[in-house]
């Protein structure tokens, strides 16, 4: 019997098996903790988890008061890929990380299957 | 030799350098009302002004800085003892630091504020990492080999402004803060202890303190039956990578 941590990891990496653009994914806590991450070892996790919560919270305080709903995603794009955030739950955040080539509509299904899989699991 | 270089533009006029300087480098300039180096070759090097200068105005270039010499208290203290001198805020009046101190409790609830407006739930992470970065400036707490000998220090050290006691568990540990620095800042604002943005702030703040100290993670959860002062500190499993 795998530990939920173990089950997380496991979601995680079939994210860099599903789709070689995919650089890393990290699931973090809303406090800012890491959960779970398949990060490449030169990213900084505990760095990547404070920015990807204060992200989180500046995005839906954003939503709330500019379109009158709550957050679903929010994603950065520079020269060298995107940093994409979804919710997972109330209180965690996915962070993907994915190469300027990847084609944003399959990472999008990627990201909400499980996304759905990791609500169930955390 | 150590060169001073001053960004005038930016320098408010805080005298914080004059009186820091342990060789009386800086002056007022009476018309421009901001510090300059009269006497730049008096420099040592110690770099207590860039570190003191609340602005970030003033820079010292051709120094090997192999301790953080200046962020030492007792450094501080031995400074002061040889100098025998009072700095220039011994003429302030007790109305001056009255004054002062309201000024800063009306920045520090909108700071609060605009935190809490800007970051939403993300609030947290800002304290927490404000804590993280802090700790630097208190080096000599990272010579402390327990958690125990570290919150007594910090006791010690925090006496005057956020007076505690702990009780240390077996993954957590307890605060009980009595008439800390907030305290008056959040009644005034009639806003709730314990919850307020600024409580929320330095509850976070504190546990990023002790851990870049201990080298560990902590979650802060409320002590809600013993007082909106009192919570704990838990520490978090270190993540394994993949």
């Amino acid at each position: 019997m795998s530990t939920r941590t173990e089950r997380i990891q496991e979601v995680l990496r079939g994210f860099r098996t599903a789709s070689p653009d995919i650089i890393g994914a990290s699931v973090v806590s809303i406090e800012g903790f890491v959960i779970a991450s398949v990060l490449p070892s030169e990213i900084d996790e505990e760095l990547v988890s404070g920015m990807a919560a204060a992200m989180l919270g500046v995005g839906e305080r954003i939503s709330s008061e500019l379109m009158g709903s709550i957050m679903e995603q929010t994603y950065v794009r520079s020269e060298k890929g995107y940093v994409v955030l979804n919710a997972v739950g109330n209180d965690a955040v996915l962070v993907l990380l994915t190469s300027k080539d990847a084609k944003l509509g399959l990472i999008f299904i990627e990201l909400r299957r499980r996304c759905a899989e990791l609500v169930k699991i955390i | 030799m150590p060169s001073l270089q001053i960004e005038t533009q930016g320098c408010r006029a805080c005298t914080l350098c004059v009186d820091v300087c342990p060789t009386q480098v800086f002056d007022m300039d009476p018309q421009k009302q901001v510090a300059q180096a009269s006497r730049p070759d008096d420099c040592v090097g110690c770099c207590s002004c860039e570190y003191i200068c609340p602005s970030r105005c003033v820079a010292v270039a051709g120094t090997e800085r192999q301790l953080p010499f200046h962020r030492l208290d007792e450094a501080s203290r031995l400074v002061s003892r040889f100098l025998q001198q009072q700095p220039s805020h011994a003429q302030v009046s007790a109305s001056d630091v009255d004054w002062a101190l309201g000024d800063v409790r009306t920045r520090l609830r909108a700071l609060g504020e605009s935190a809490t407006e800007t970051m939403g739930r993300g609030l947290k992470v800002v304290g927490r990492t404000a804590g993280t970065l802090a700790a630097a400036h208190l080096p000599d707490l990272y010579e402390n080999s327990s958690l125990d000998s570290v919150l007594n220090k910090l006791k010690l050290r925090f006496a005057g402004s956020f007076p505690f006691e702990f009780q240390i568990a077996d993954k957590s540990v307890a605060f009980s803060f009595s008439n800390c620095a907030i305290q008056q800042i959040v009644q005034e604002g009639q806003s709730q202890l314990g919850s307020d943005s600024l409580c929320v702030l330095f509850h976070e703040y504190w546990a990023g303190l002790v851990g870049e100290y201990c080298k560990n993670k902590f979650a802060v959860e409320p002590n809600e039956k013993q007082g909106p002062c009192s919570f704990s500190i838990t520490a978090k499993l270190v993540n394994q990578r993949d």
